[in-house]
């Protein structure tokens, strides 16, 4: 079989690299230092919109990268669209399982303060868990095939399918639900309580995770093309 | 307290404003996280993301031994 070409990592990507771990120490400390208006119940949790919340961004983003590339292996079944794909995927679950984790814990401390409950079944949380169990399952799906063409295929085809639920089980159907996370029925939503100096620290995080999980993704790329180009002699 | 924190409320507060506030006295771990306005409570959730990252570069790097290995 042909051999697969990695990504070019010269010094352009050198420099890409550094601005982005520049980019993301700054965004860290703006989170930290600046001044933002006092909320009550949320008070300095208010801060973790720069955490929490590009968790999601970048797992749709990944998401959208998944499916792109699972549209193209069935379209050219190349070698390459499928580990794109995959990879990709792996990323996006990722930041989901981290997404998930921050707003349990995010929760904990501001809904459910003052009680003993972790968990309370949030149509939001549980739509997200479920959305994360479809991405487990995409990744079951393919350990079950051996052959490399029916797998590329077929998961291509599964992958299709999850990435069609996400915005679906993450944005339309919570927001339709008695939920209290922001932005569903009845809730303030992000315009209403973002304070304009919270924003200047907000968009550039959403850059920057989708930047590092680029960059996460890109090290996996360079890894399995190199594990195909080994074991495929 | 409940007066002290209604003072302080900004514009972005006016939505919450009429909730109820827990005056149940917390403890253990609730006690910790609660303190300086639940600063630890964003400490926390960076912690979780690092050791996302890290967890996702270890594994990176265990696929990278075997490959090394496979080489040798």
């Amino acid at each position: 079989m042909d051999k697969l070409t990695p990504p070019v990592s010269g010094s352009r990507y050198s420099v890409i690299r550094a601005i982005i771990i520049t980019w993301m120490t700054l965004v860290i400390l703006g989170a930290f230092l600046l001044d933002i208006p006092r909320m009550n119940i949320l008070e300095h949790t208010a801060r973790n919109l720069y955490f929490h919340v590009p968790m999601w961004f970048t797992m749709m983003s990944m998401v959208l990268v998944s499916g792109i590339y699972s549209a193209r292996h069935l379209a050219s079944g190349s070698r390459i669209t499928d580990i794109r794909a995959r990879e990709s995927a792996r990323v996006a679950a990722v930041f989901g399982v981290m997404g998930l984790i921050t707003g349990i814990l995010w929760a904990k401390f501001t809904w459910y303060s003052g009680t003993s409950v972790w968990w309370n079944s949030d149509p939001r949380q549980s739509m997200a868990a479920i959305q994360l169990l479809i991405y487990g399952a995409y990744f079951f799906l393919r350990t079950t095939i051996d052959d490399n063409e029916k797998r590329g295929r077929i998961a291509a085809v599964y992958n299709l399918i999850a990435a069609a639920t996400v915005p679906f089980l993450l944005y339309v159907l919570p927001r339709q639900m008695e939920s209290l996370h922001p932005g569903a029925d009845g809730n303030p939503a992000f315009s209403e309580i973002t304070a304009p100096i919270m924003r200047a620290v907000f968009y550039p995080a959403v850059i920057g995770f989708i930047a590092i999980a680029w960059l996460l993704y890109r090290q996996r790329v360079r890894v399995a093309i190199l594990k195909e180009n080994l074991t495929s002699d | 307290m409940e007066q002290d924190t209604l003072a302080q409320a900004t514009a972005y507060d006016s939505v919450w404003a009429n909730t109820n506030i827990p005056v149940m006295e917390p403890s253990g771990i609730q006690a910790v996280m609660l303190s300086d306005d639940k600063i630890l409570v964003v400490l926390g959730v960076v912690l979780i993301i690092w050791f996302g990252i890290v967890f996702f570069l270890y594994r990176t790097d265990r696929k990278l031994a075997n490959l090394e290995r496979t080489v040798e």
